[in-house]
């Protein structure tokens, strides 16, 4: 599977209008929603929201990937945006979050929903890329950089 | 009838044995209806006393206070050792306030209360400040022992709230013992501007034993595991005596030094908690034990009213309202603040603290040291009792972390990268129904066992998690994030 699948230009928001959160997830959310790819925005946030709670999604390195399982996805679907100023996202490395990637999945799409979320993070384990990504300003500029470094690998 | 050697030591050492035994068996009865286990050891004391069934007369305060300084240090090590830098951090603000204006406060409106009671001045300014500040241990106890999951913030401020208040109560102790015996209250105050200078010296000297200590245990190459906790109780045992030396608090270098220690890599990490753990429990018992032992119950009959009135006052309405007050810059909500500040547990601080007074020959000693005895008691009984369905019913309980049935941990006497971790399957995680072989792991990780109830089952490509899976994955440090990406928070981090 690769990131173009799932991922579309109009799911990209750059600047965020959120500044904390749980704000951000659901402005992503809404994204999805408006591009068509959700059916129920309010149980998926939900869902986001648990799971951010067992463990924060901030992984470290400026990038978060909140992620969700909601029976009213109908495919896998992705949304990137990026907040105006660095975010609180309580990550793992305490450093504020410059890129937030949302990954929602039908609940019986493990293997999907979990080769996606390994492909992001392994996407932005190269420190060149978060550079180049995190510099970024237009929704344009950032979906190019994802979908030609993840066709790249 | 005096027994003659060997037979006296033999004699009390069976006593002793006993009580310890009887003890421990009784922990999980009393832990089942919420009632702190400390309880039973402090009755086993008493029990074991000049007036019980024991007759073992022991008066000294001296020993006493040095048993007890040796039993907090154990513990407050074993604190650290357990506290996460995270959970530091985010809590340093509102602990670090309540750990200092808020002892204060305690101790000072407490104080007013035991004056208005009919006790002298001197008597309700010891009591206050004895009693002033929480115990480690006991919050310890509670909130790690048993199934009690509390919010994150609520949990990490009461704990390292704890582990800090000790210096400030020392000190305004040692103040009033000072202000009496030199009959002029400038030396307390005097004493009161060196909190700040005492805690920082406290936390350098902490920081600098606990790299030296973690030092010497990676590179001393030590040939048995047996000797890695020696290293690590003499790291204890320096951090407290060099920083009380050079005029630090010693309580916090020690909680300092366990911190630096337990957040960074050591061998041997595994054996090291558990002996410290055990030794923190070892601790608690003998604190209360001897707080058994000390007491006369004959004198404890004259304080009872006024001892109680105290307890009582302390644990619903003095550090409630302080706490509360102190947290409301944090806009907090205000169960959430309201719980802190009933959960104020005391322990072993106040017996040690109680018996200052008595050694430094005070007249007041021996009364204050029976009322504090009451205040304990009650402070350990009433939020003792209601911690866990107060939280529940206030909301403030998260869910999951449960141990697992069976545990898998590496011991090793040598530093090596990787380390095995064990998950709990929430059912919100991305692993959470995916079958083993689907979860993309990095390239060093792998799972290597999944706990299922009772069930041990071998972690195969076809194994499929469910929600409440225990799973043990071996994974280098680096990739722990793209692992807790998909698990979530590890149970043993």
């Amino acid at each position: 599977m690769q990131l173009s699948e799932i991922l579309s230009v109009e799911c990209v928001r750059s600047p965020l209008a959120g500044t904390e959160k749980q704000a951000v997830i659901g402005e992503l959310v809404d994204v999805l929603t408006n591009a068509g790819k959700v059916q129920d925005p309010e149980g998926l946030k939900q869902a986001v929201w648990t799971r951010e709670q067992t463990r924060t999604t901030g992984i470290g390195h400026g990038l978060a990937i909140p992620h969700g399982k909601n029976a009213g996805m109908k495919s896998l679907a992705m949304a990137i945006g990026k907040p105006a100023e660095p975010l609180d996202f309580e990550a793992i490395d305490n450093q504020p979050v410059k890129l937030v990637v949302l990954l929602a999945s039908p609940p019986d799409r493990t293997s999907d929903h979990i080769q996606a979320l390994a492909r992001v993070s392994r996407l932005m384990s190269s420190e060149s890329f978060r550079e180049k990504i995190y510099a970024a300003e237009t929704p344009e500029e950032i979906f190019e950089l994802v979908i030609e470094q993840d066709a790249g690998r | 009838m005096a027994l003659m050697e060997p037979g006296a030591t033999a004699a009390l050492l069976a006593v002793i044995g006993v009580l310890l035994a009887a003890c421990a068996i009784f922990t999980r009865a009393l832990d089942r209806i919420g009632v702190p286990v400390v309880l039973i050891f402090l009755a086993m004391g008493m029990l074991g006393g000049s007036e019980g069934l024991g007759r073992i007369a022991f008066e000294d305060y001296n020993i006493a206070y040095r048993l007890g300084t040796i039993a907090l240090i154990l513990i407050l090590f074993d604190g650290g050792l357990n506290t996460a830098w995270r959970s530091i951090r985010r809590s340093a603000a509102p602990s670090g306030l309540l750990a200092t204006f808020g002892v204060v406060g305690t101790a000072g409106l407490l104080a007013l209360i035991a004056r208005l009671l009919g006790l002298t001045w001197t008597e309700a300014l010891l009591i206050g400040a004895i009693v002033s500040s929480t115990d480690a241990a006991a919050v310890f106890a509670v909130l790690r022992g048993g199934s009690l999951r509390l919010r994150e913030r609520v949990r990490d401020t009461i704990e390292v709230e704890s582990c800090l208040n000790d210096p400030m109560a020392v000190i305004l102790t040692l103040g009033v013992i000072t202000a009496v015996l030199t009959s002029s209250a400038a030396s307390m105050w005097a004493l009161l501007y060196l909190v700040p200078v005492q805690l920082v010296i406290g936390a350098i000297v902490g920081v600098g034993v606990g790299v030296v200590t973690r030092f010497i245990l990676t590179h001393a190459r030590l040939a048995n595991g047996g000797l890695f906790p020696v290293i690590t109780i003499a790291g204890a045992m320096c951090s407290y005596g060099l920083a009380t030396v050079v005029m630090g608090s010693g309580f916090l270098a020690v909680f300092v030094c366990g911190a630096v220690l337990g957040n960074g890599e050591l061998p041997y990490k595994p054996g090291l908690r558990r002996i410290h753990d055990a030794a923190a429990w070892m601790s608690q018992v003998c604190m209360f034990l001897m707080l058994g032992l000390l007491v006369t119950p004959s004198q404890l009959w004259p304080v009872a009213g006024v001892g109680l009135l105290l307890g009582l006052a302390l644990a619903v309405l003095v550090r409630p309202v302080v706490v509360m007050l102190l947290l409301a810059p944090f806009r907090w909500k205000l169960r959430e603040s309201a719980y802190v500040g009933l959960v104020g547990l005391r322990g072993a601080v106040p017996i040690i603290l109680a018996t200052f007074p008595v050694m430094e020959g005070l007249p007041e000693g021996n009364r204050v040291f029976h009322v504090v005895f009451f205040i304990v008691v009650l402070s350990a009984l009433v939020p003792g009792a209601s911690i866990v369905p107060t939280a529940r019913r206030l909301g403030l309980t998260v869910k999951g972390g449960q141990a697992p049935a069976a545990a898998i941990e590496l011991n090793s006497l040598r530093h090596l990268s990787g380390d095995v971790r064990v998950y709990q399957i929430d059912p919100s995680v991305a692993a959470c129904d995916a079958a083993l072989a689907e979860i993309s792991f990095p390239p060093g990780a792998s799972a290597i066992l999944v706990v299922r109830g009772e069930q041990l089952i071998a972690a195969r490509g076809p194994t499929r998690l469910r929600a409440g899976d225990h799973v043990y994955v071996f994974c280098k440090p680096e990739d722990e994030p793209v692992i807790g990406l998909f698990f979530g928070d590890p149970l043993n981090s």
